[in-house]
């Protein structure tokens, strides 16, 4: 009886385990040592630095708040923003790039895997000033 | 010669006829230009997949062994174009903007920028403005995205395809060259999508 209990109990614990990992890939609790490292925008005129100016502490909250979603998803759902920061990040001790674009989206790459971001109440991070 | 049958589905040899009601949102009043896309997905059944549950998606799918599929009626709307328009006076002829009030949209930010163009944009009509979902079709090309930037790139075989759907599309709705638009061309999409589409 208590052999089974137990067989029971570890293939629960199992499949919440493995439930764990399919559904959350990056675990962006584990994520540290995030810094911006530069500026890009395929479009100067229109989106600009001041549209996309997080500090360090920022971007990692950026990462916090956002969800975690699929290509499709991105593609389908969220506007695809000119101009973005990079950097870098430390994921369980294995260094990492990330970007954030001026639309709320974003994506983490940890060597051959992505993964990819949308903040939907993120718009305190993105409140760019006017220029004129 | 294809026609256009009374449920708005284009009957030829060339065309499977695939209807998801769950992607035909009301009535597409008319059809004044045809906007071209990439579905971000490897095959063709992940995308019908998609559309069994209801979902954004497109009138017609073309696949990489160049089977068209048509997915929605053309007398219905589907969600394709994207939440937020982009400027056609400002990519296109810069001349024809208001250039008082663009000036002040373009001294906002970009997300603030790019809902007071979507709605300044609205205000007009078709093709003073790019389409809209109440007045395009949509086609769809099997493609996963490569990389961030990247899509694979449209096969020869899709391209043929393409080319004779959009043909029949120009004649049955008096459309020519000019009204045909890649996805990202019209609103906020990665800049990749449907850049190895061809048409004449």
């Amino acid at each position: 009886m208590e052999i089974r209990f137990l067989t029971c109990s570890l293939i629960f614990t199992l499949t919440l385990t493995l439930t764990a990992c399919a559904t959350s890939a990056i675990d962006v609790h584990a994520i540290s040592d995030v810094y911006v490292t530069d500026f890009n925008s395929a479009d100067k005129e229109h989106c600009r630095r001041s549209d996309v100016d997080l500090s360090h502490s920022q971007a990692r909250d950026f990462f916090l708040r956002a969800k975690q979603v699929d290509r499709q998803i991105l593609h389908d759902h969220y506007n695809y923003a000119p101009c973005y920061i990079e950097g870098i990040l430390k994921y369980r001790s294995k260094s990492c790039d990330w970007e954030i674009r001026a639309g709320a989206t974003g994506h983490i790459t940890c060597g051959d895997i992505t993964e990819y971001f949308a903040c939907d109440n993120c718009d305190d991070l993105f409140s760019s000033k006017p220029t004129q | 010669m294809s026609t256009i049958n009374q449920d708005g589905m284009l009957v030829d040899a060339k065309v499977i006829l695939r209807r998801y009601p769950g992607i035909e949102h009301g009535k597409l009043a008319g059809v004044h230009a045809i906007v071209v896309h990439q579905t971000d997905a490897p095959t063709a059944q992940q995308t019908f997949n998609a559309y069994i549950g209801g979902s954004v998606g497109a009138h017609f799918l073309i696949d990489k062994n160049g089977q068209i599929y048509q997915t929605a009626s053309m007398h219905k709307r589907c969600f394709h174009v994207g939440p937020l328009l982009k400027s056609k006076c400002l990519t296109v002829n810069n001349k024809i903007c208001d250039s008082a009030s663009m000036a002040r949209i373009l001294a906002k930010g970009w997300t603030s920028q790019i809902k007071a163009i979507d709605s300044n944009e609205r205000a007009k009509d078709y093709p003073a403005r790019y389409p809209v979902n109440s007045d395009s079709v949509a086609i769809e090309l099997v493609g996963a995205g490569l990389t961030i930037k990247t899509y694979e790139a449209v096969t020869s075989l899709q391209n043929t395809s393409h080319q004779w759907l959009v043909g029949e599309l120009y004649t049955h709705f008096s459309l020519g060259v000019g009204d045909v638009y890649r996805h990202p061309e019209i609103s906020y999409k990665n800049p990749g999508e449907a850049s190895t589409a061809v048409w004449k």
